[in-house]
C-alpha cells in the first residue's frame, strides 16, 4: 500500500498498486477473472489530474511511471514513440535542442502520456491544433481479454477513439506514437493586451487567434464581483528567426521554490487575492505590447514552485473547468456573478476561445467556445452546492465540464455534458473501473 | 562543474532499474556505452532509449550473469579492444527472499555467484587491463546489507559484504596504476525488486537519486559513497552495536 493522490486531493488514500518495471504484454497478469469493483484496475499516470478520474479506491492502480523509455524517433519526419510513462518534461528536455516541440501541452510539463492521451489534453494551441488525440499516430493498448491492440485512426478505429479521452477506462495504454511540432528556437514571441470585457475578449481573440499559434487569457475574477470584467490575454508564436545556441543548450530548469507545507487556510482571503490580482493585473498592464520570453516560462508557470496546490491548506481545492457556446454570454456572466457571490475569489482564472478542429476522441471534452477553468476553495457544503448551481447553467447552454478536473460532478451532469457516454461505454474494458467512473455511471 | 569529455562505459546488468537511470545521465554527455543483461528485449528496449537520449551503443551484449564462467570469459574478451579510461560499471545482483535462502542451498549459492563471485571473476580480468593501460574505473553497487549480518537477509548481505572486502583490496592494488576502484552503497531504493516490500518513510530513495550520486562518485573516482549520504552514519550505528545486544535484536 502506498499513498496515491490526484493534484487536488494532495496527501489522500492509501492505494494498492502494482508498479510494472516492463510493459506488461498482457493485462490479465493484473485483473482477476472474477469481475467486480475490488478486483478493478486502473493505470495511473502522474496523478496531476485534479480530481478522482486517475483514482481507485476500491480496487488498485496501475503505476506507470516506471515505463518511461523513448522506443523511437524518426528525425526526419518527427515521429516519436514512447512508452505510456514518459513525461512531457522529459520528451521537452530531449527534443527541444533538436528542434520539436510537443504538439499540443496542457498547463504542466509532469504529464505522463499516457495521462495526457486519456484526458485528450489541450492547450494554448487548441484554436490552431485541437486537442493532443489529434497527433496522436498510434498506440498500444492491453486489454483484459488478453489482446494487446495497435489502435489508430486506420486500425482498430473506434477503439482508438474511445481511448482518446476515455479516462483510461478503455484498456492500459502502454505506448504510443506522437507527432512533433518543428521550432526553430526555444524562444516564444508574446503580445500581451488587456481587455475589458467579455466581447472585447471575444473580438480580440477572433483577430489575433488567425496570426498566433497560441493564446490564452487570465482574468481577474475579483474585478468580476465588482461589475466589471478585465484581464490580459497572451498571444505568442515560436520565435521564427533560427537560434540553434538557445536550442542545443536547452535545458529545462528544476523548479526553485516549493510549497513545503499545506498553508493554513486563512492565509487565503479576499484581501489577499485582491492585492494579488491588482498586482498581477498592473505589471501584465505596464508590460503589455510586444516581447520575448523563454519556453519554459511562458508554457509552464507554475511548475517553477513544487507543490503549489498545498496553498489551499488541508482541505484542498476544486478546480472548475468548463466550455459553452460562444453565443452564451449571457449564461458567462450569470456564471461569472455566481461565482463572485458565492465563492472565495480565485486568483488563478484562466480563459480561452476553443477552435473548432473535432478530436477523433468519443468523451474528449473541448468544443467550440468559451472556457473558462479556475481554482475554488473547498468551503465545505456551500462550495457544492455552487458547483451544482453551476452545472446546470453550463448543461442548459449545451456546455460541458472537464472530467480531469473534477471530483464533484453529479452522474446526471456528467450524463447531460457526455450524452455519448453510452457508445462510449461499450468500449469501456470490464475489467477497468475508476472511482470517477463509479460515480457518474452506477 | 567540469566539464566531462565523451567517455567508454561498460555495464553489466544495464537493465536494472537504476543502471537505465546512470545510463541516461552517460547518455546526455553523448558516452559510448555497451550493454550487458540477460533477457535480449528488454536490452534492447534500454539500448534504444539510451541511443535516443545521446548515448552512442557501441554493442550490446546478451548475457546471463549467474553464469560465472561465462561473465568471465565475456569480461576478457571486453577488455581486449578497449583503451583510455573505460568506466566499467556492476549493476548486477539478485536479492532473494532470505526464507528461500535459507531452505535452498542452490538459492543461497547463485545469489553469492552472480552478486560476488561472478563480478570478483570480472574484476580479475579488468583489474590486468587497468594494471596495463595505467587507467581505468571500476564502479560497483553493493549495499549497506553488506556492513552487518542480519537474520533477515544475511545470505544476500554476505554477496554483498564480500563485495566491498574484495574492492577495498583491489582499490589498494590499483591505486598505484591509476585505477579507481568506487563503493557505492545505497541503501533502501524503490524499485521494481523492491515492490514487495513497504516502501514508505524518508529511508527510501528514488533510483534516480541514487543515479546521480552513482555518476558523481564514478565522475570523482570516490573511494566508497553512501547513497544518500546519512546512511554513512545510519551504518555507523548499526556496525556498532555490540553482538551480545544485536543478537537478541529483530533486524
Ligand atoms: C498545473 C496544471 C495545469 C494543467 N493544465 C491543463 C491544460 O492546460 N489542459 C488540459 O487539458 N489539462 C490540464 N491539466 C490536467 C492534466 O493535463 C491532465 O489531468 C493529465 O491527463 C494528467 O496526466 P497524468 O499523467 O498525471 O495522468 P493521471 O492524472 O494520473 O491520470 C489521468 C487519466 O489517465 C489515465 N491513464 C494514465 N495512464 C494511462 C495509461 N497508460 N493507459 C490508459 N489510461 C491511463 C488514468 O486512468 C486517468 O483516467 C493541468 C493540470 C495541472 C496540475
Amino acid at each position: 500500500m502506498t499513498t496515491y493522490s490526484s493534484w487536488g486531493l494532495p496527501d489522500r488514500g492509501e492505494q494498492t498498486a502494482i508498479r510494472p518495471p516492463w510493459r506488461p504484454g498482457d493485462l490479465r497478469q493484473f485483473s482477476s477473472s472474477e469481475l467486480n469493483d475490488s478486483n478493478s484496475v486502473l493505470a495511473y499516470g502522474n496523478g496531476r489530474s485534479y480530481g478522482d478520474s486517475c483514482l481507485n479506491k476500491q480496487g488498485s492502480l496501475i503505476d506507470c511511471r516506471s515505463l518511461n523509455r523513448f522506443i523511437s524517433f524518426d528525425s526526419l519526419s518527427g515521429q516519436l514513440s514512447v512508452e505510456c510513462g514518459v513525461l512531457f518534461d522529459d520528451i521537452i528536455n530531449n527534443f527541444v535542442p533538436k528542434g520539436w516541440f510537443l504538439p499540443v501541452t496542457p498547463g504542466t510539463r509532469f504529464v505522463t502520456v499516457g495521462g495526457a492521451i486519456a484526458n485528450d489534453v489541450h492547450g494554448k494551441n487548441h484554436h490552431r491544433n485541437g486537442t493532443l488525440g489529434r497527433h496522436i499516430l498510434e498506440l498500444q493498448l492491453l486489454r483484459s481479454d488478453g489482446q494487446s491492440l495497435t489502435c489508430s485512426p486506420n486500425g482498430n478505429t473506434e477503439l482508438f477513439n474511445a481511448t482518446i479521452g476515455g479516462l483510461g477506462l478503455t484498456g492500459m495504454i502502454t505506448s504510443a506514437t506522437i507527432q512533433l511540432t518543428p521550432i526553430q528556437t526555444a524562444n516564444m514571441d508574446v503580445l500581451t493586451v488587456t481587455f475589458s470585457s467579455l466581447q472585447e475578449f471575444l473580438d480580440l481573440s477572433r483577430q489575433h487567434d488567425l496570426e498566433f499559434e497560441y493564446s490564452v487569457a487570465w482574468l481577474d475574477c475579483l474585478s468580476v464581483g465588482s461589475g466589471s470584467f478585465r484581464g490580459l490575454l497572451y498571444f505568442a508564436n515560436h520565435s521564427k528567426s533560427l537560434d540553434s545556441d538557445v536550442l542545443n543548450s536547452f535545458r529545462l530548469k528544476p523548479a526553485r521554490l516549493a510549497v513545503p507545507f499545506d498553508i493554513p487556510g486563512w492565509c487565503l482571503n479576499r484581501q489577499s487575492v485582491s492585492l494579488f490580482n491588482r498586482y498581477y493585473f498592473e505589471s501584465g498592464r505596464r508590460k503589455s505590447g510586444n516581447s520575448t520570453q523563454a519556453l519554459q516560462p511562458y508554457f509552464y508557470p507554475l511548475d517553477g514552485i513544487n507543490n503549489w496546490n498545498r496553498i489551499y491548506g488541508r482541505s484542498g481545492f476544486f478546480q472548475y473547468q468548463f466550455t459553452i457556446p460562444e453565443s452564451r454570454h449571457s449564461t458567462f456572466e450569470r456564471i461569472l456573478k455566481l461565482l463572485a457571490e458565492r465563492a472565495m475569489p480565485s486568483f488563478l482564472a484562466v480563459l480561452k476561445l476553443f477552435g473548432d478542429q473535432p478530436s477523433p476522441g468519443i468523451l474528449s471534452f473541448p468544443k467550440p467556445g468559451i472556457c473558462l477553468a479556475l481554482d475554488i476553495k473547498d468551503q465545505g457544503p456551500k462550495t457544492l452546492k455552487m458547483l451544482d448551481d453551476l452545472d446546470r447553467e453550463v448543461v442548459e447552454a449545451g456546455g460541458s465540464v472537464y472530467p480531469a478536473k473534477d471530483r464533484r460532478m453529479s452522474g446526471d451532469a456528467f450524463r447531460a455534458f457526455y450524452p455519448q457516454y453510452q457508445q462510449f461505454s461499450e468500449y469501456v474494458d470490464p475489467a477497468i473501473s475508476s472511482d470517477l467512473w463509479r460515480r457518474v455511471i452506477q | 562543474m567540469q566539464q566531462i569529455t565523451s567517455q567508454e562505459i561498460i555495464v553489466f546488468g544495464a537493465t536494472s532499474e537504476l543502471a537505465q537511470w546512470v545510463l541516461r545521465l552517460h547518455a546526455e554527455r553523448s558516452d559510448t556505452v555497451t550493454l550487458i543483461a540477460r533477457d535480449p528485449q528488454k536490452l534492447e528496449a534500454v539500448a534504444q532509449d539510451a541511443e535516443i537520449r545521446g548515448a552512442k551503443i557501441r554493442e550490446t551484449v546478451v548475457a546471463d550473469l549467474e553464469q560465472v564462467e561465462d561473465t568471465a570469459n565475456l569480461t576478457s574478451r571486453l577488455c581486449q579492444n578497449r583503451q583510455g579510461n573505460v568506466v566499467w560499471y556492476f549493476f548486477q545482483g539478485v536479492l532473494p527472499e532470505q526464507q528461500l535462502a535459507q531452505t535452498d542451498r542452490e538459492i543461497a549459492q547463485q545469489v553469492l555467484d552472480t552478486n560476488f563471485i561472478a563480478i570478483a571473476s570480472s574484476l580479475h580480468y579488468i583489474a590486468l587491463h587497468i594494471e596495463q593501460h595505467g587507467m581505468g574505473t571500476v564502479v560497483v553497487i553493493t549495499s549497506v546489507a553488506g556492513l552487518r549480518g542480519r537474520q533477515s537477509n544475511y545470505i544476500y548481505g554476505t554477496s554483498k559484504g564480500a563485495l566491498n572486502i574484495y574492492l577495498q583490496g583491489l582499490r589498494n592494488r590499483l591505486h598505484p596504476h591509476g585505477g579507481k576502484v568506487v563503493t557505492v552503497m545505497p541503501g533502501f531504493i524503490k524499485t521494481a525488486m523492491t515492490n514487495e516490500m513497504n516502501r514508505g518513510g524518508i529511508l527510501w530513495a528514488t533510483p534516480e537519486r541514487v543515479a546521480r550520486d552513482v555518476i558523481k562518485a564514478a565522475d570523482k573516482g570516490s573511494e566508497v559513497r553512501y547513497s544518500p549520504w546519512f546512511w554513512r552514519y545510519i551504518m555507523v550505528i548499526i556496525q556498532h552495536i555490540p553482538e551480545k545486544i544485536f543478537n537478541r535484536m529483530k533486524l
